[in-house]
């Protein structure tokens, strides 16, 4: 009997994976195939009567308070679990900001006091529901696209391109683009255009592209009427239809369009890594799922890499992309679903170890990212 | 209920510093604190489905992904579906969906059921879901279509982990050839995995694991892409055809692209909280277990134990002008409380410790683990400052208990004279003064800060060591909103 | 804020022995079937339909102007029949606002200008905002408040509704009062 209550002692709760986006949040537990809701990242603020979103602050204490009312609506409205003494696996970008980050902690280890937190970069944790030793990811979320290359379960960190090509540059377009089409300044709400992008928006193939930029373009696509509640409806043209995620793919001299990023991240990444990553790419984020979207991003590639500065710098000719096990706005958090549950949420900083050092490991910090046995110094210098 | 149609025009400040109406905050009447809904900690209690008002068992709950099994939401507006009843001939679809309930004379009618919403219209039927025999359950389950390639890939990286776990131990093992004469935990029993798998003959876990991790396939890339569909640039766009983002993730798993996918929701369950005090551990809230039930077994509001401030009405503040109050204060507790409106800057300083009895401080130094200073993220500074002050009278105020039947003699008691304007059993009503000052923009908040000092009798049965302290000089501060400054 | 007094029209309005204030300016079909439960105030241009089937309020409710309190029907497969419709104590139904709810629990607040479905059950404790429309056969829960169109959970109530509602009924049957002048 004294061994079965040590396993019942030893048995850890079913962990929570967390991933906190800036528009959606997933939320869910580790060892299941999806999470158990996808919802905007945003609670009711009683004391302002309206919506709020968690990432809109301007100070640690703002943001706290968030994070509290985020949090809380998500344990207590949706996963229905106690927070207390259960891990929790924390997927976020390797660029957060070490506030939020440190912010997030305080309020998951004091405020909701969970027993530990796995904090886990998104690109390892794309890599692992692909199974394979190198991956380029690519993920195109809400504000920002990243690309970063994964070989060997490590994340070569010099290589990352990061660029505010996303949801947001493809709403901001496509609003722009709705106000030539109606001819005047619509002033639509975000989840309005979200929801034009979403029905109507596609990305068209690289030759009709080019087309447009030209003076005569070619066939626009049916132009479709969208009702707006006490409106009349607006019209969506073809044109803004095909258009409104062109800003991922303008290229400029910065050379910072989407393709631009994928290359300039595998020439930064070992010469012996490059086709192997080049062959590897996942492309997910919400944004991924845009219809035609990695279509036009592979005939990009290809024609790009013949390119200079690409052409002489790069011997790769070769682009293959996987499709992932899951669905492309959830592709992180199915990593961390994954990953807890495969270790049983061995990695997880304990609450106890947070309240001794309060700290979190971090790899711009110097203190975790030297090496663990600096090499004795020579004795005769 | 006028706190919940207003504005809050009286605020407390909570012990952690949060500015909050009375209705939202709790009283911990063992550490005789103010506490929010922002400084206590959370718990769940029972799981309930909000739409059959039926309790499930947490371990149900769990078992069901906190769903019901007898109500579904609309896929397509998320209200809640209503089962509807035809009489369909056997071996015969119904042809007309709209005829709901009306009766179809035949030899053998069958009732049959499907989902409705009365929202939005939307039926089982649009999506080709068969009705059903059974009013409740029994619709088709979906099955999340990557399931299987997330199993492998679970299955994979647990075997990985289990070899990684293996040779860490074995090379524990090796570094401590010597074993001390006292038995682990896997020894006494005397089952070790890998022992057994010896004696029951298996192949050693390792090579089982291996076996795991050699027959993984990992996910194969490929050229080809998702190209656009040929008639994209021909075809009409029906926007009524496709779903829209908050519909796609209602169902995290499908995440369905045409509305002809879209599939009932199975209610997610609702749960009852209850409420727990960080400093002291002892419960603040907890709910009776029925669902239906409004009642709480513990019930700890600063509503029910904090002498509750309302205006009653003021005049509008204007700078470097005394303008006139009416504070009405009422005491909530069974026992007559004496009270004194103070300034904020005349009560006594907060840090002091309490003295601690020694059980407490024993109890302390046995939970090593608790932390409070940890807490420390969660102290805000309320700001407190406002043009405005409110004369405090120097006298003393005493409050009669509360008394439900005096709600009957409804002939208020008028002072005459005096701050005192009239008393009415545990009510009383106040004429104060408030101070602008000079220096008061018109068009900014008139906010004024009041301190209130008031005796409190505690009712819990204090321990039997303990020497009976049961009458308390308890402080709190809270904030009135007067308006706006006048020009 | 302490409620304002409201005063009314003394001649408009009959007063009943149980202390029920009931203005002259309402339609209550069927008035053998409305039972209103004491200090209930029904408000001028408010209807009660009392012919479809019983209704029945508890002590303390407020019937505001222009509102509209209507047993729910159901269809059958031989027609339709009215359902009776029970409303608890403490109950405020706001301006403009229609009920077609089959059971209104206890210590309940409804907006104004709100639709509430027909066969609707508001449990004890919940609140309804302004302009909200309840969609047909919702069930709202206890301490739930419901907001928009179709009104949906928007936050919880504080644990002292009970006693806030009560407070509030009472106290604006107490500042409901009778002008001076005649």
């Amino acid at each position: 009997m004294a061994l079965y209550e040590g396993i019942a002692l030893i048995q850890e709760k079913q962990a929570v994976v967390l991933d906190l986006g800036t528009d959606y949040t997933k939320f869910g537990f580790t060892g299941e195939a999806a999470p158990r809701c996808i919802i905007r990242s945003e609670f009711w603020c009683t004391s302002e009567r309206r919506y709020k979103r968690v990432h809109d602050y301007h100070t640690a204490e703002e943001l706290y308070d968030n994070l509290v009312h985020m949090l809380h609506l998500l344990y207590f409205r949706h996963v229905l679990v106690n927070p207390k003494e259960r891990k929790v696996v924390v997927v976020e970008s390797l660029l957060t900001p070490t506030l939020f980050r440190e912010t997030l902690a305080k309020v998951l280890f004091t405020h909701y006091e969970v027993s530990g937190v796995m904090w886990a970069d998104s690109p390892r944790l794309c890599a692992i529901t692909l199974g394979t030793p190198i991956a380029l990811i690519v993920s195109i979320g809400a504000r920002e696209a990243e690309v970063c290359a994964v070989v060997h379960a490590s994340v070569v960190l010099h290589a990352i391109q990061s660029q505010p090509i996303a949801a947001r540059a493809i709403h901001d377009e496509l609003s722009r683009l709705l106000d030539e089409d109606n001819n005047t300044e619509l002033h639509l709400p975000d989840h309005i255009i979200e929801d034009i992008k979403v029905k109507a928006c596609f990305v068209g193939p690289r030759e009709r592209a080019l087309q447009w930029l030209e003076d005569k373009g070619p066939t626009p696509a049916k132009s479709v009427q969208y009702p707006l509640s006490g409106r009349a409806p607006i019209t969506v043209s073809g044109r803004s239809r095909e258009l409104a995620a062109e800003p991922l793919f303008t290229r400029d001299n910065e050379l910072a369009s989407l393709p631009d990023i994928v290359l300039q991240c595998i020439i930064q990444c070992p010469i012996d890594a490059r086709r192997a990553l080049a062959e590897n790419i996942l492309v997910t984020g919400g944004t991924a799922s845009m219809l035609g979207l990695k279509a036009r991003l592979a005939h990009e590639l290809r024609y790009l890499v013949t390119q200079p500065p690409y052409s002489d710098r790069l011997y790769v000719r070769e682009f293959k992309f996987h499709k992932s096990a899951c669905h492309d706005n959830v592709c992180a958090w199915t990593g961390g679903a994954l990953a807890a549950a495969a270790d049983g949420g061995a990695r997880a900083l304990p609450r106890d170890v947070f309240t001794r050092s309060r700290r979190l490991r971090d790899w711009p910090c110097l203190l975790d990212n030297a090496p663990p046995h600096p090499r004795p110094r020579p004795a005769n210098l | 209920m006028a706190y919940l149609t207003q504005p809050d025009y009286v605020k407390y400040v909570c012990s952690c510093g949060q500015l909050k109406p009375i209705t939202s905050l709790y009283f911990c009447r063992h550490c005789l604190k103010i506490r929010c809904g922002f400084c206590i900690c959370h718990e769940v209690d029972s799981h309930y489905c909000a739409n059959c008002l039926e309790n499930m068992p947490s371990s149900e709950a769990r078992l069901k992904k906190n769903r019901c099994s007898s109500c579904f939401d609309c896929p397509s507006c998320f209200h809640t579906l209503s089962t509807r009843a035809t009489l369909a001939q056997p071996r015969q679809p119904v042809a007309d969906a709209a005829g709901g309930d009306t009766k179809v004379e035949n030899k053998q009618p069958k009732k049959m059921y499907y989902l409705s919403c009365f929202n939005c219209r939307w039926t089982s039927r649009d999506v080709g879901i068969p009705d059903q025999p059974v009013a409740s359950g029994g619709w088709p389950e979906r099955t999340n279509p990557f399931t299987t390639r997330f199993n492998q890939l679970l299955d994979y990286y647990k075997a990985i982990a289990q070899q990684e776990k293996q040779e860490k131990l074995e090379r524990e093992r090796k570094k401590f050839a010597i074993r001390g004469k006292y038995l682990t935990l896997t020894d006494k029993t005397g089952l070790t995995g890998a022992m057994a798998r010896n004696i029951a003959g298996l192949p050693s876990s390792e090579s089982g694991s291996s076996a795991t991790i050699a027959n993984f396939t990992p996910s194969q890339a490929s050229s080809e892409v998702e190209e656009l569909p040929e008639d994209i640039f021909t075809k009409d766009v029906n926007l009524k055809l496709s779903t829209s983002m908050a519909q796609r993730l209602a169902s995290p798993a499908w995440q369905p692209i045409s509305v002809s996918r879209l599939h009932p929701l199975a209610k997610l369950l609702s749960v009852k909280r209850s409420q727990r005090c960080r400093a002291c551990d002892h419960n603040l809230t907890k709910p009776e277990y029925n669902p239906g039930s409004i009642k709480f077994k513990i019930e700890l509001l600063a509503y029910y134990h904090v002498p509750e401030v309302k205006i009653i009405s003021f005049e509008s503040a204007k700078p470097g002008a005394k303008s006139a109050l009416l504070l009405k204060l009422t005491n909530p507790t069974g026992h007559e409380m004496r009270m004194q409106l103070l300034r904020p800057e005349d009560l006594p300083p907060d840090d002091k410790e309490e003295p601690k009895s020694l059980d407490k401080s024993l109890e302390k130094s046995l939970n090593l683990e608790k932390d409070t200073s940890l807490y420390q993220w969660m102290q805000r500074r309320p700001v407190l400052s406002g043009p405005c002050t409110v004369n405090a009278p120097s006298t003393e105020l005493t409050l009669a208990q509360r008394d439900d039947a005096a709600e009957y003699d409804d002939d208020a008691h008028h002072d005459a004279g005096g701050i005192i304007l009239w008393r009415k059993s545990n009510k009383l009503a106040l004429r104060l003064e408030v101070e602008t000052s000079e220096s008061a923009t018109p068009g900014t908040e008139a906010n004024a800060t009041l301190a209130l000092q008031y005796s409190y009798r505690n009712t819990v049965p204090p321990a039997a060591n303990a020497q009976p302290h049961r009458d308390h000089t308890l402080y709190t501060v809270v904030t009135l909103q007067l308006g706006l400054v006048a020009g | 804020m302490e409620l304002q007094d409201t005063y009314y029209n003394k001649s408009e309005y009959v007063e009943t022995a149980s202390g029920n204030k009931v203005s002259r300016q309402t339609v209550l079909c069927g008035s053998q079937n409305i039972v209103l439960h004491g200090k209930v105030i029904v408000q001028s241009d408010a209807i009660i339909r009392g012919d479809l089937a019983n209704v029945k309020t508890g002590r303390f409710c407020i019937i505001s102007k222009g509102s509209v309190i209507r047993p729910p029907f159901k269809k059958f497969s031989k027609g339709v029949a009215f359902f009776p419709l029970q409303m608890g104590d403490h109950v405020f139904v706001g301006e403009n606002t229609v009920v077609n709810a089959a059971v209104v629990g206890s210590y309940v607040y409804i907006g104004k200008n709100v639709v509430i479905g027909r066969r609707c059950v508001l449990k004890d404790c919940c609140m309804i905002e302004d302009n909200s429309v309840l969609p047909a056969e919702t069930v709202v829960p206890s301490f739930a408040r419901y907001s928009g169109s179709p009104a949906r959970l928007i936050t919880t109530l504080p644990e002292a509704t009970p006693d806030l509602m009560t407070e509030f009924t009472k106290s604006y049957y107490q500042h409901f009062l009778p002008t001076t002048v005649n």
